[in-house]
């Protein structure tokens, strides 16, 4: 029964719509039902308002179900970006990762250079190190005379002395061939203090001493150049003072 | 140091997840909320509001066409309503659920393109309905007088709901093509349940007046 011709008196305007969508509960649903047995109004309600309904419905099937989802663009703003305060410090690996980052590949190819050029310069450093002696494991062999020195007898167990030359003709000559003697260098041990006595150490330190003396050049003349001493050097016949001397005369002093 | 409104898991998960090109992965966003993806958005990050977009685009454009009734209006109202919703994003205060938030955003889009329509169909001397000439095919299980029928109640469908009010027209949009339940209505408008039943229950039956006084000849 409606009242006004449009409202129904009957409090079932929740249940109807419910009822049509499914959305009731069996409670409702099986009140409502029964209700409509008995409302002829409530009848002809639910009639319209399910007519109206399949209207909506049929127009969205028709017109819309079949239609393809817009594809929405959003028009992003470009990131800013980051901005390095004066006081804020960046660590090493942040630097790096902002090198890489750098828009550009100019940027990064040159990083990535500049890393690969450290890498090598480090492992050749490192092999090098590997094949040569390091200095103080080095000594200098005696270059090959340059013909036109001539040069003095000289004691076998001078080392590095230097030795007077004569120099008739070509004072600058020496220079020239001196700088093309090839020093070849050869590897020994390092000189390790050991327990061994030589006999008599002390006397054999006198020997040295004397020849030492008896090698003392004579007053350079102003026509003579000095250059260093090029002797036949056998290192068997050396007889000069050694640092393990020392260490052993050391050791014997003190017992 | 979190930004202020962020929750500060949210702010790790940024940390944790951003990389240069801004590079997110969807199965990042697939387990968070719309409100988390929200506050990523804040922060810049376009991926979630992709995700958000990716959520709600079919829904949107259903509400924007059962408004407007026309497929490029509904296209371009949906459109707009995104770009204003990333725009205003910062404004998205967490107070309402996001859903209702972009139904609000779409449903004014909605009016304003519908005052647009008007405002042209005046200076243009449009039919008096601002019904555009539509193009419709055929369907090769029904006889042209079908068809003709058929596509004639389809337009007095479609202009009885545009004269419907927006409230209630925007209820009997959301339950019709955006398939929502009841519940969920309530929770997108923030209204009463029985006042989204009420409504719905009223829009029908002002829709069903209107059908009947226009009655669709078949010749």
């Amino acid at each position: 029964m409606l009242n006004n011709g449009n409202k129904s008196i009957c409090k079932f305007e929740d249940v109807i719509v419910s009822y049509i969508y499914d959305e009731s509960s069996v409670a409702e649903r099986r009140d409502f039902e029964s209700h409509l047995l008995e409302c002829s109004s409530c009848t002809y309600e639910f009639a319209s308002i399910s007519s109206a309904r399949y209207s909506v419905f049929e127009w969205h099937k028709e017109e819309f179900a079949d239609l393809a989802t817009p594809q929405i663009v959003i028009p992003y703003a470009p990131k800013k970006p980051k901005v390095i305060e004066e006081n804020e410090s960046i660590g090493f690996l942040d630097g790096l990762r902002g090198l890489f980052s750098g828009s550009g590949w100019p940027v990064t190819v040159a990083a990535a250079l500049i890393i690969c050029l450290g890498v090598g310069f480090a492992a050749l450093t490192f092999l090098e190190r590997g094949e040569q002696p390091i200095a103080s494991n080095v000594i200098v062999d005696e270059p090959t005379i340059p013909s036109i020195v001539t040069q003095e007898k000289l004691p076998d167990t001078v080392r590095g002395d230097i030795a007077t030359v004569e120099i008739p003709d070509a004072p600058n000559t020496i220079e020239t061939s001196a700088s093309n003697i090839m020093t070849p260098v050869r590897e020994i041990q390092p000189v390790k203090a050991t327990r061994k006595r030589r006999s008599n150490p002390s006397t054999q330190n006198k020997e040295v001493t004397a020849q030492t003396r008896n090698t003392e050049t004579p007053p350079v003349a102003p026509q003579l150049r000095q250059v260093p001493v090029l002797s036949n050097y056998v290192e068997s016949d050396d007889k000069s003072l050694r640092l393990t001397d020392l260490f052993d005369q050391e050791l014997g002093d003190g017992g | 140091m979190c930004a202020e409104g962020v929750s500060h898991h949210l702010c790790c998960f940024e940390l944790l997840f951003s990389c240069e090109n801004g590079g997110y992965h969807e199965w990042m966003f697939i387990n968070l909320t719309d409100e988390q993806l929200v506050e990523l958005a804040v922060l810049e990050n376009p991926d979630a509001f992709g995700e958000i977009v990716r959520r709600w685009e079919r829904k949107i454009f259903a509400l924007c066409f059962g408004m407007l009734g026309r497929e490029d209006d509904a296209r371009d109202a949906a459109q707009e309503a995104f770009i204003a919703a990333y725009r205003n994003i910062a404004k998205f205060r967490g107070e309402a659920k996001v859903s209702s938030w972009l139904h609000r955003i779409a449903v004014n889009q909605c009016l304003t393109t519908k005052r647009r329509q008007k405002s042209r169909a005046e200076d243009f001397l449009d039919d008096a309905n601002g019904e555009p000439d539509r193009t419709f095919v055929a369907s090769p299980h029904l006889s042209p007088a079908r068809t003709t029928e058929k596509a004639e109640r389809m337009t007095l469908v479609r202009q009885a709901v545009a004269a419907l009010p927006s409230d209630l027209r925007q209820v009997i949009v959301m339950k019709e093509f955006e398939e929502m339940t009841f519940q969920e209505i309530s929770e997108t408008l923030e209204l009463p349940l029985s006042t989204v039943k009420s409504r719905l229950y009223t829009a029908l039956k002002q829709l069903k007046m209107k059908l009947e006084r226009t009655p669709v000849e078949v010749i």
